[in-house]
């Protein structure tokens, strides 16, 4: 059958550009073709493994730093696909527009970008390929707060947020922090969605006063009452403790001692919510507390502070 | 006192024990780049990029080139993982496909100042040869597989290393090899047959 000589040809990429597309256009209809296609490939992947050789150290940051502004094309429709890549495992194609991600998966990744490239209210986000639409897009997953440009006074404050956040996790620079909501706690997702898209949403440098060595941010939400806590940088807990968040009114002594008792944690891997009612809050602390803990917190224990 | 324990988010998601061959495991991160996990692609990149970049250089031979052409390779695997196919072949298939296309285009584009016949008459047979293939080589330990490579002709290996190694469009390997294009086509799927057979391939 004229063609399926080429395929050889085909797999080691030895065709011209427009030899390449007639023969794809014959894999549509020839099984056989297909079928050595998709053998060969095997073949020259195993050939590769062996002349394998690690690429420059630098390349990796590289890497992840470009993938990190953009995101996955979304899946081909049933006719695409099959005009596409019918035999052929992929077709290289040159870089097309980035799409914000339609929600075709359940896990919601929220990005902070640890340190924004550009501050001011008028400069689109290249950032993140979402152009210019609607922040709160409930169609997407992917919420990403350098969206939420502000132009109202103390919104997001992006000098704290972005000394505050950081990166968790990821050293490289110009990558980007994660929140990470467990992907099947359908709960935790959305509130955590409602809270990113709340009006009001603030995010509040968590910090020492008295030397400690932490780091961290709160996302609070007053409208909402809710309040999330995201941990950088923490110390180990020593055994028999646990951390222990405190709603207070202010930094005064006063209000120390009259501090409202709120959850206790020990893994800082994951955000922490606050439960009840944070919407009077003037401060947020941390303290160690015994494991179970206490329900009055003094200035000896506490950790360190936000203030709202 | 019972002061509620934090109801955190939950534990980040980890691989299903399931995942028990690297094929599994490849397969497993690609649908999780997909989802936007960039922790799943940088183990991705982790597992595969010296076999991507190895064979990118291979072809391209310029450290610079291949460094560009590989990262060019991963940003489309990343954009692509949500358009991969578990059943049209392996995640491994499917990225040497994407990076050997982008190598050769690169190869072509670069020497198109040049005529390439020159390039390749300025080296000799042999160099062209013994680059890939003693490489190609020294990694196999088994009898068996080495003698299935050496059972493939010289112009079979001729071929393929030309076409696959070098970038060449058949056409050309025909003219470098002084063969008619046919003989060329049939030996580089001769080739090809040989050595899928001498590694065992199934797909």
């Amino acid at each position: 059958m004229v063609g399926c000589d080429q395929v050889g040809a085909y797999v080691v990429d030895a065709l011209t550009d427009d030899e390449r597309a007639r023969f794809a256009t014959h894999l549509v209809g020839c099984d056989s073709c297909r079928h050595e296609v998709r053998e060969f490939s095997e073949t020259t992947a195993a050939l590769a493994a062996m002349v394998a050789t690690p690429p420059p150290p630098a390349l990796r940051a590289q890497v992840l730093a470009q993938v990190a502004q953009i995101r996955p094309l979304p899946p081909l429709d049933a006719t695409a696909e099959s005009m596409h890549s019918m035999g052929s495992l992929a077709v290289a194609t040159p870089a097309t527009p980035v799409t914000p991600i339609r929600s075709y998966e359940s896990d919601v990744i929220i990005r902070i970008p640890s340190a924004p490239r550009h501050q001011s209210p008028q400069s689109p986000n290249q950032l993140t390929g979402f152009g210019g639409s609607d922040p709160s897009d409930e169609s997407s997953n992917v919420v990403d707060l350098d969206q939420r440009r502000t132009g109202r006074r103390g919104f997001l404050r992006w000098g704290v947020a972005a000394a505050a956040v950081g990166v968790v996790g990821l050293g490289a620079a110009g990558t980007v922090s994660g929140w990470r909501a467990a992907s099947n706690r359908g709960e935790a997702m959305t509130a955590q969605k409602e809270l990113l898209s709340a009006p009001d949403a603030e995010l509040v440098a968590f910090s020492s006063s008295s030397g400690n060595d932490v780091k961290g941010s709160y996302l609070v939400s007053r409208q909402q009452n809710r309040a999330m806590f995201v941990a950088e940088r923490m110390p180990t807990l020593p055994k028999g403790k646990v951390f222990q968040q405190w709603t207070l009114v202010d930094a005064s002594a006063d209000a120390v001692a009259n501090a409202t008792a709120n959850v206790t944690f020990d893994s800082i891997a994951d955000a922490v919510w606050l439960t009840g009612d944070i919407a009077q809050a003037g401060v947020l602390a941390i303290s160690i507390e015994n494991t179970g803990g206490a329900k009055k917190v003094n200035t000896k224990t506490i950790l360190g502070t936000a203030k709202l | 006192m019972n002061v509620p324990h934090s109801e955190s988010p939950g534990p980040r998601p980890t691989l299903p024990p399931a995942a028990a061959t690297e094929a599994e495991l490849l397969a497993e991160l690609v649908s999780r780049s997909a989802r936007g996990h960039d922790d799943a692609f940088a183990k991705l990149y982790d597992k595969t990029s010296s076999r991507v970049h190895g064979m990118v250089l291979r072809v391209v031979r310029s450290p610079d080139h291949a460094a560009e052409v590989t990262q060019e390779v991963f940003v489309e695997i990343w954009q692509q993982s949500a358009r991969y196919d578990p059943s049209k072949g392996s995640v491994l298939a499917w990225m040497i496909t994407m990076a050997h296309r982008r190598a050769v285009d690169r190869v072509r584009s670069v020497s198109r100042s040049v005529s390439r016949d020159e390039t390749y008459a300025s080296r000799t047979h042999e160099a062209v040869r013994d680059e890939a293939w003693e490489a190609v080589e020294n990694k196999l330990d088994v009898e068996r597989v080495r003698k299935g490579l050496k059972s493939l002709t010289e112009i079979q290996r001729e071929a393929i290393n030309l076409a696959y190694f070098g970038g060449y469009t058949h056409t050309e390997v025909a003219k470098l090899l002084k063969l008619p294009l046919g003989t060329v086509k049939t030996r580089i799927r001769d080739g090809l047959i040989g050595l899928r057979d001498a590694m065992g391939v199934e797909a």
